[in-house]
C-alpha cells in the first residue's frame, strides 16, 4: 500500500468516524427537558410574540382554524408540523425535533410520558380549563396529579353509512361492516386500535381496549377471514371521504367529523352510534419539555379552549370541549356538538398489550 | 549546454498539475457527493445499527437487522414485493422494447417530439397520476363505465382498481419513461445495416431479436433495471392508493415503522437491507447482461 493510498485511506476512515459520531451524538436525543410545571404568563391579555411551534395531526390545524389565531397574534410566527401517530411525535422529539406544543391522545400519549417529552401546564393559566369536557379525567393528568394537557378535541367513533345504498336500520351494529350483503363495499379505518376494536366489537366482546392477547389474536383472524368485505383499509380521513365519494365504499367505520365531512360535500350520509356502543377518542394539546415560548404556548391552548375555536371545531365535526360553544352554534350542531354524547361511550384508551394490537394490525394488512 | 539545462526543472511541476488537474476538477462534485449522497447513507446506516429512541437503551445493536430479518411478517410481505416489481418490470421490458425499437428506427422526424411527450408526461405530479389511474379505474371510472356501456359486462369489475392488479398496472407506467429511454440510447447506438445483414443471412425477426437486438441493447436493460426494478422496491404511494387491502409492500412497511410506529431505526434497517438486495441484483444483473464482454 502507497503511503498516499493510506494517508487517503485515514483520512476517509477519520470522516467517517466523524459524521458516526456525529450521527450518534444527535441520536442520543436532546434529553435533560423540563419537567417541572410550565409557567402561565403573567398577562395572560397581551398579544403573543415570536416563533410558536406546534406539533400536532394533520386534521387538528386546518387554516379555519388557526386563522382567527394568527388574526389576534399578528406578530407571532406560528409554524404547524403535522405527525401520524403520538409514538412516532414521541420518536421525532426524542430526537431532537423541536416543538412547543405537542398534540396528545389518550389512546396513544405513553410514549410521550415514559421519556418525559410533556411537561406539566399550570391550569390557572388556561381560562376555560374547569370548563372543558374531560378536564377532570385521569387520563389528563400524570401519576402525581400534575395536568399534562387541555382538552381540545374528541368524537365518537361509530359507523358511517351511505344511505342512499344502506338502510340505516340494518347499519346498526358493528357487524354490519361484515355483512355478506355489503361484501367489498365496507371500508375500515387503518389504525390498529381502532380496527381491533371494532373487530372485537362485531364478535361480541365488550371491553375492546383491554382485550387478552387471545382476544386480539381472534379479532386479527375475523379480520382475516372477512377481508374480501373490504374495498379498502383507509388511512386518512380524507382517503375515507375519497372512497364513498367515488362509490368505493358504503359502509365503513368512522368519526363523526368523517361524516360530517362527507356530508359537507354533499354524499348522502349518515353517522351511526352502533348498538356495542361508539367508541370515543379525547385528544388535547400539551406543552413539551423542551418549549422555548411558554407564553405563546399558553396562548395557543387558550385559544383552542375558548368557545369561538370549540364552536369551529363543532361545525367540523367534533364535540366542542367547551360547552360554551353550544350558544355560538346553530341548532343543527347540538346534538353532534354536545359533549354529554360522549359519557355512553366506550372511551378508546392505551391497553397494556398495544403492541399486540399493533402487530394484529400489520398482520391483517400484510396478508 | 545552456538548450539541455532550460526545460528541466519545469517538467516535473508539469506533470504534476497535469496529473492533479482531473483531482482539482473532480473535488467540487466530488464533495457534493460526499455530502449530499454517501453522508446521508452513513447516518442512516448508523441509525439502523442504535437501539430506538423509545425504547430507552443507547448504543450500537445489530438487533434492528436481526428483528427485521427473523420477522416472518417481513418475510411475507417481501414476497408480495418482489412478485409485484418483477411483474411490473417485466411489462414494462416488454412494453418498453418494441417502443424504444419504434422510436429509435420506425418514427422518422416524429423521432424527438415523441421521445419530449414521453419525458413531460413523466413530469406529470405522481400523486396526480395516482389518482388519475384510480379516475379510470374505479367502478365510476371511465373504463367500467365504457365496458358497461359497450355491453361488455353487466357490472364495474372490482378487480381493476384496490387490488395487485392494480397495483401493477399503475407502476409499470409511472416508470415506463425511465425503461424506454435507456433502451432506446442503446439502440441508437446500433449500425442499422446489422438488421440488414441478419436479414440477408435469413434470419427472421426473431433471430434477429433475440441474436442481434438483444445482446446490442443489454446495456441499456441493465440501466432501466437499475433505475426502475429497484426503485419500485421501495414504492409506497402507488400501493397505498390503488392496492386497496392486497397491495402492502415492503415501501409501506418502511413507511410504517418510521411514521406510525416512530422506529426510525428499523425502517433504517429495513431499508439498509433494501439496499443491499439492490447492490446484489446490480452485480449479478451486470454479469446476465454481459456487458463487459460486450465492451470488449
Amino acid at each position: 500500500m502507497s503511503r498516499r493510498g493510506s494517508a487517503t485511506r485515514t483520512g476517509s476512515l477519520l470522516a467517517a468516524l466523524a459524521i458516526v459520531a456525529a450521527v450518534a451524538l444527535s441520536a442520543c436525543g436532546s434529553g435533560g427537558g423540563e419537567s417541572a410545571v410550565a409557567a402561565a404568563p403573567d398577562d395572560p391579555d397581551a398579544p403573543a410574540t415570536g416563533t410558536l411551534r406546534m406539533f400536532t395531526y394533520g386534521d387538528t390545524a386546518p387554516d379555519q382554524m388557526l386563522d382567527p389565531f394568527r388574526e389576534q397574534n399578528p406578530d407571532l410566527d406560528l409554524k404547524a408540523a403535522t405527525f401520524n401517530s403520538n409514538k412516532a411525535a414521541a420518536a421525532k422529539l426524542a430526537g431532537g425535533f423541536e416543538a412547543d406544543v405537542v398534540e396528545v391522545c389518550t389512546d396513544e400519549m405513553s410514549p410521550l410520558i415514559v421519556r418525559d417529552l410533556l411537561r406539566p401546564l399550570d391550569p390557572k393559566g388556561v381560562a376555560n380549563f374547569n370548563k372543558l369536557a374531560f378536564s377532570d379525567a385521569d387520563e389528563v393528568r400524570d401519576e402525581a396529579g400534575h395536568v399534562l394537557f387541555a382538552p381540545a378535541s374528541a368524537g365518537p367513533h361509530g359507523l358511517i353509512v351511505n344511505t342512499d345504498e344502506v338502510p340505516e336500520r340494518e347499519a346498526q351494529s358493528y357487524q354490519a361492516l361484515f355483512d355478506p350483503a355489503y361484501a367489498g363495499n365496507a371500508a375500515l379505518e387503518a389504525t390498529p386500535l381502532t380496527a381491533i376494536a371494532v373487530a372485537a366489537l362485531a364478535l361480541g366482546l365488550d371491553d375492546p381496549m383491554n382485550l387478552s392477547d387471545a382476544e386480539v389474536e381472534q379479532a386479527k383472524q375475523y379480520l382475516i377471514d372477512h377481508r374480501d368485505q373490504f374495498r379498502a383499509f383507509a388511512d386518512s380521513d380524507a382517503s375515507m371521504v375519497n372512497l364513498f365519494k367515488s362509490g368505493e365504499a358504503v359502509i365503513a367505520d368512522g368519526g363523526r367529523g368523517t361524516a360530517q365531512a362527507m356530508i359537507d360535500d354533499g354524499l348522502p350520509v349518515k353517522w351511526i352510534a352502533p348498538e356495542e356502543g361508539a367508541l370515543s377518542w379525547v385528544c388535547g394539546l400539551a406543552i413539551t419539555s423542551h418549549a422555548q415560548n411558554l407564553d405563546a404556548a399558553y396562548k395557543l391552548i387558550n385559544y383552542y379552549a375558548s368557545p369561538e375555536a370549540q364552536a369551529i371545531s363543532a361545525k367540523l365535526g367534533y364535540v366542542a370541549m367547551n360547552p360554551d360553544a353550544l350558544e355560538l352554534l346553530p341548532k343543527r350542531y347540538h346534538e353532534s356538538a354536545d359533549p354529554r354524547n360522549l359519557e355512553t361511550a366506550i372511551p378508546e384508551t392505551e391497553p397494556d398489550n398495544a403492541e399486540a394490537y399493533d402487530r394484529a394490525w400489520q398482520e391483517v394488512q400484510a396478508q | 549546454m545552456e538548450s539541455a539545462s532550460l526545460p528541466v526543472p519545469a517538467a516535473p511541476r508539469r506533470r504534476w498539475r497535469s496529473l492533479l488537474r482531473p483531482f482539482a476538477f473532480m473535488s467540487a462534485p466530488t464533495a457534493l457527493l460526499g455530502a449530499f449522497f454517501l453522508a446521508p447513507m452513513v447516518v442512516m446506516l448508523v441509525i439502523a445499527l442504535q437501539y430506538g429512541v423509545l425504547s430507552g437503551q443507547s448504543g450500537f445493536t445489530l438487533s434492528n437487522f436481526g428483528d427485521v430479518l427473523s420477522d416472518p411478517l417481513y418475510r411475507e410481505v417481501a414476497l408480495t414485493t418482489v412478485l409485484i416489481a418483477t411483474v411490473a418490470m417485466v411489462i414494462q421490458l416488454l412494453v418498453a422494447v418494441p417502443l424504444a425499437y419504434v422510436l429509435a428506427f420506425k418514427v422518422g422526424r416524429w423521432e424527438v417530439p415523441l421521445l419530449l411527450f414521453f419525458v413531460l408526461a413523466d413530469e406529470l405530479n405522481p400523486m396526480v397520476r395516482i389518482y388519475a389511474w384510480r379516475m379510470l379505474l374505479g367502478r365510476e371510472g371511465l373504463i367500467n363505465t365504457a365496458l358497461i356501456d359497450l355491453g361488455i359486462t353487466n357490472a364495474p369489475v372490482d378487480a381493476l382498481l384496490f387490488s395487485k392488479f392494480s397495483v401493477i398496472l399503475v407502476l409499470s407506467t409511472s416508470y415506463l419513461t425511465y425503461t424506454v429511454i435507456p433502451i432506446y440510447a442503446a439502440m441508437k447506438a446500433i449500425d442499422g445495416n446489422l438488421f440488414e445483414a441478419a436479414r440477408d443471412l435469413g434470419a427472421g425477426w426473431a433471430t434477429t431479436a433475440r441474436r442481434v437486438l438483444l445482446p446490442l441493447i443489454a446495456p441499456g436493460i441493465f440501466v432501466a433495471l437499475l433505475l426502475v426494478y429497484i426503485p419500485l422496491f421501495t414504492d409506497f404511494a402507488s400501493p397505498a392508493l390503488v392496492g386497496g387491502t392486497e397491495g402492502y409492500m415492503l415501501g409501506n412497511a418502511v413507511q410504517d415503522l418510521v411514521l406510525e410506529s416512530g422506529d426510525l431505526n428499523g425502517g433504517a434497517a429495513m431499508s439498509m437491507l433494501m439496499l443491499g438486495a439492490s447492490a446484489i441484483f446490480a452485480i449479478v444483473a451486470y454479469r446476465l447482461t454481459k456487458i463487459r464482454q460486450l465492451e470488449q
